[in-house]
């Protein structure tokens, strides 16, 4: 089930991208007070948004465990997406397009939800049947991030100050 | 007519019917051990009649027997490594050949366990094995073979010793009078029927089988012609135990863990006994029994995680650690109530790559793996006047490797150590009585001095203690004819070497300082050298004659008793102690043995490199055409063609595992409870502890390995892992900042959705 929904949310995104780029374009521009932050921010974010779809996906839909060299590379990239998003949101907050802004939420609820997933995980609150569910969220956030950083990345590189 | 024939021959029938054991009747529900007030039966199934002086031991086969299927039961896992019909399951700990003289620690097993060699391989009749190691058996097994006159065995000795039955008193005993180490005493007599009569202390048994000709049998009773020496086994029954129709109560129970420790002990070496804690299982008031079940067929539940699969029994399943342990929603919760546990932030993937026991079992992890001593191969438990425990085989835990499940576990680990004939690259380990002949004069250097020292003791010297000193440690000789280090003393600088005499923590040498250039000797002198020369003469005259070389004269005591002096050719300053062999003074022990002795003094090993190339060059000209080999510390030493020793790798070489079960720890106290940094860090002992290879050889040649490379882990990986964990806590502030941030925007975001919301609603009034 995962698995597709894992490739759907890969092909919205692609085309939430293409519209969210002509819907952000057809509005005029997005709000970016510091457009020099704001394009780093997206670069960070896009990328490591990149290397977290292509660790975690390829290991859930060859059916393997994120372990290795992989899990450091996902759990590094983890941090700059994070930091990168949260800085991100509040520089974007105030953006004016509709389409835009319906992506960066989708971006910002599924990277809160990843977030939050993973920290909670390295707590000692859940037993084993907990980390199981924990995951299963971190997974299902994951999508919903996959859609909204997709559709987001292009009108957001392209983004300048208003 | 015909009917009373029917009648009788009906009645005839019943009588000669074997009676049937109702022991193996379905059970009745009744919860209790019975009261074991039983007749005794000897091996012929006879009574026994305990006042009798020609009363025989107790065959467990004729009296346990008679209710219980005593040949179920002796096909069960304590008895059954040599049948070859029983899946060898999980390997276990094997039986190890040790001998000090030879540094032999070899494991053995018939189960055929990685590792491990066949004792048929290594040319161990069942006579062979039961009597090296039926001191930690409970019978049965090679004990109890099928045919007792052994042919291909010249030298087992059935017919003498009888057969050594499963021992059901070994283990349902529970008498406080059952005595392991009496068990041990008559296995080492070769009294293999009488050892259960003894050991369970219904009788004392008295005589030694080993000392009797081997045309003797039970049915023959006492030797008449000695009763000093060949003393045939006999036993007393102690009649106090019997009620007047001759039945002891047999205190029968479960088996108490007193029992299963006897040969199921694993402690640290040189622990002190208060400080090692049991199992937590134990604490909590379990019994070995309680989780280690059987049924008559006593195929003990091993309880590791894929017996159930290996037996294809579930029940068996559920008395594994996840049996227990783990919930099980159709059961209600676990086996016997045991607690479930919480794993608080255990990521799911450490209960696949690991098993129970890796953070719960065994000794914590250090930077190198703690030695420890086990009841079958150090020989633990048994008590008396001699120390029974060894020091060898070298066994250390925790070291931690991939299961046969390929879940990694600890386990306790052994480096062979053997002399092998090497033949188109296969190894033939040789046992120690092969190798004896050879060893003498070579590995045997302790034993030389001790001889000498041993020998100049019984002059009761009133001057002192006779110890050896050299390279400032002081020597003792030790009850088993060798030398113990004394490390609390230290020889003070310039004082005397050599074999001295010891009082008052003064040194002095055994004979007063003397003018050997003097034309004639101080008669108090003369006399004291004549006594140590006669001290010190040996049995064999082809030892030579024992002598005292002084400045330029060598001085031995003639056959008249007279002190004969002769001129040496080489001057001393000291006096040294040595044999005429072939008209040639020799020191008493040559200098290789006292460098050996020196250099191996309060270390595990006990022999040197230099023995060892002596060694294999006595062992070659022994038989010019094989090629002598020393398996130890990881590695094959040979000698090379221009005579230099050699090493090599070998799979012979590599130790041999098995996997840790006891003793388990509490919760609190498993590895990682409290921190994931005790396994998760750039030196964690569990992944980059290393295992040094122990055994009985000194030198520099010795293989280390660290635990990834044991478990085939990647050592970068982990390294670079566990350092990720430095940086961990930082790591989760940064998450948990981020998520705040987001949150806040969020919430930020809804409350202005909200307010639009709310304006669109007041507008649209």
């Amino acid at each position: 089930m995962f698995k597709i929904l894992a490739v759907l949310s890969i092909v919205v995104g692609a085309l939430s991208a293409k519209s969210g780029s002509g819907s952000c374009s057809s509005s005029g521009k997005a709000a970016v007070r510091f457009p020099a932050l704001d394009k780093f921010f997206t670069l960070v974010m896009g990328l490591s948004l990149a290397v977290l779809t292509l660790t975690g996906f390829y290991a859930v839909l060859l059916g393997h465990h994120l372990t290795g060299y992989l899990l450091i590379c996902h759990t590094g990239c983890g941090g700059a997406f994070a930091g990168s998003l949260a800085l991100l949101a509040l520089l974007r907050a105030e953006a004016e397009s509709c389409g835009c802004k319906c992506l960066l939420w989708t971006l910002v609820i599924g990277g809160l939800g990843v977030t939050l997933t993973a920290v909670v995980m390295m707590q000692p609150w859940f037993g084993p049947h907990g980390q199981e569910m924990l995951v299963e969220l971190h997974r299902y956030s994951s999508l919903l991030a996959v859609v909204g950083g997709l559709g987001c990345c292009g009108p957001l590189l392209r983004a300048k100050s208003a | 007519m015909r009917a009373s024939i029917v009648l009788l021959t009906i009645g005839a029938a019943g009588l000669l019917a074997v009676p049937r054991g109702f022991a193996d009747e379905p059970w009745d529900g009744g919860r209790t051990v019975p009261v074991h007030r039983i007749p005794l039966n000897d091996c012929e199934g006879e009574g026994i009649v305990p006042c009798m002086r020609s009363a025989k031991p107790v065959s467990m086969s004729k009296t346990c027997g008679t209710c219980h299927d005593y040949a179920k039961i002796s096909a069960g896992w304590h008895f059954n490594s040599s049948s070859g019909k029983v899946p060898a399951g999980r390997p276990g700990e094997p039986w190890v050949l040790v001998d000090g003289l030879t540094g032999t620690q070899l494991p053995l097993s018939y189960r055929g366990w990685a590792g491990t060699w066949n004792p048929a391989a290594v040319g161990m009749t069942p006579w062979d094995f039961t009597k090296q190691f039926a001191r930690h058996m409970p019978g049965g097994d090679t004990g109890e073979p099928a045919d007792v006159f052994s042919p291909g065995d010249s030298h087992a000795r059935w017919t003498v010793s009888g057969k050594l039955e499963a021992n059901c008193f070994a283990c349902h005993n529970g008498s406080h009078a059952q005595d392991h180490s009496e068990w041990v005493r008559q296995i080492g007599r070769e009294n293999f029927a009488w050892a259960a009569t003894a050991a369970s202390g219904l009788g004392e048994v008295g005589g030694m089988a080993s000392r009797v000709k081997s045309t003797w049998t039970m049915n023959d009773g006492p030797n008449p012609d000695d009763s000093e020496y060949a003393v045939p086994p006999y036993v007393k029954y102690m009649m106090a135990q019997f009620d007047s129709k001759n039945r002891p109560v047999l205190q029968i129970e479960r088996p108490p863990d007193q029992n299963c420790l006897n040969c199921h002990s694993v402690s640290p070496a040189h622990a002190e006994k208060k400080d090692v804690d049991a199992d937590v299982h134990s604490r909590a008031g379990f019994k070995c029994v309680d989780c280690h079940r059987n049924n008559i067929s006593h195929a003990i539940v091993r309880g590791y995680e894929t017996e159930a699969a290996d037996r294809k029994d579930a029940s068996v399943g559920d008395f594994s650690c996840r049996g227990c342990h783990i919930e099980d929603p159709a059961k209600g919760g676990g086996r016997l109530g045991a607690p479930h546990p919480k794993h608080g932030g255990l990521p799911p993937v450490h209960f696949e790559k690991l098993s129970c026991t890796a953070c719960h079992s065994g000794l914590m992890p250090g930077a190198t793996p703690t030695d420890v001593r086990a009841s079958r191969a150090n020989r633990l438990g048994i008590h008396g006047r001699a120390l029974w425990f060894t020091d060898a085989p070298f066994i250390q835990e925790p070291v931690f490797a991939k299961g046969s499940d390929g879940k990694i576990a600890p386990h306790r680990v052994m480096w062979p150590a053997f002399w092998a004939r090497r033949a188109a690259g296969k190894l033939t380990p040789m046992r120690p009585d092969e190798l004896e002949k050879s060893a003498k004069g070579i590995l045997d250097a302790g034993h030389q001095i001790g001889t000498v020292l041993k020998a100049i003791a019984q002059l009761g010297d009133e001057l002192g203690e006779v110890v050896f000193v050299a390279s400032g440690k002081l020597f003792r000789a030790n009850t088993d004819g060798e030398v113990d280090l004394d490390a609390k003393f230290t020889p003070p600088a310039g004082s005397a070497s050599g074999f001295v005499l010891l009082k008052d923590g003064k040194l002095s040498p055994l004979v007063s300082d003397f003018d050997a250039a003097a034309a004639q000797l101080e008669p108090a002198v003369e006399t004291r050298l004549l006594d140590l020369l006669q001290a010190l003469a040996p049995d064999d005259s082809a030892v030579g004659a024992p002598a005292l070389a002084r400045g330029k004269k060598i001085y031995t005591r003639s056959d008249d008793g007279s002190l004969t002096t002769s001129d040496s050719p080489e001057a001393r300053a000291a006096s040294v102690w040595g044999r005429m062999v072939n008209e040639k003074f020799q020191p008493i022990v040559p200098d290789f043995a006292v460098r050996a002795v020196v250099e191996t003094a309060g270390t595990q090993q006990s022999f040197i490199e230099e023995q060892l190339v002596a060694m294999l060059q006595a062992l070659a000209a022994t038989d010019k055409s094989a090629e002598f080999v020393y398996v130890g510390r990881g590695y094959v030493f040979a000698l090379g063609k221009d005579g230099k020793l050699t090493t090599s790798s070998d799979p012979a070489a590599e130790p041999v595992f098995w996997p840790v079960g006891h003793n388990v720890r509490s919760a609190v106290a498993s590895l990682g409870a409290k921190a994931c940094t005790e396994c998760h860090s750039t030196d964690a002992a569990m992944l980059f502890g290393r295992v040094v290879a122990g055994g009985p050889l000194k030198t520099k040649t010795v293989a280390v390995k660290t635990m990834v490379d044991i478990s085939k882990l990647d050592g970068t990986y982990n390294k670079l892992f566990g350092f990720t964990f430095t940086m961990r806590p930082l790591f989760k502030m940064m998450l948990w900042g981020c998520g705040g941030l987001m949150a806040a925007v969020l919430g930020v975001g809804v409350l202005g959705g909200l307010q639009r919301f709310a304006r669109y609603l007041g507008r649209k009034d």
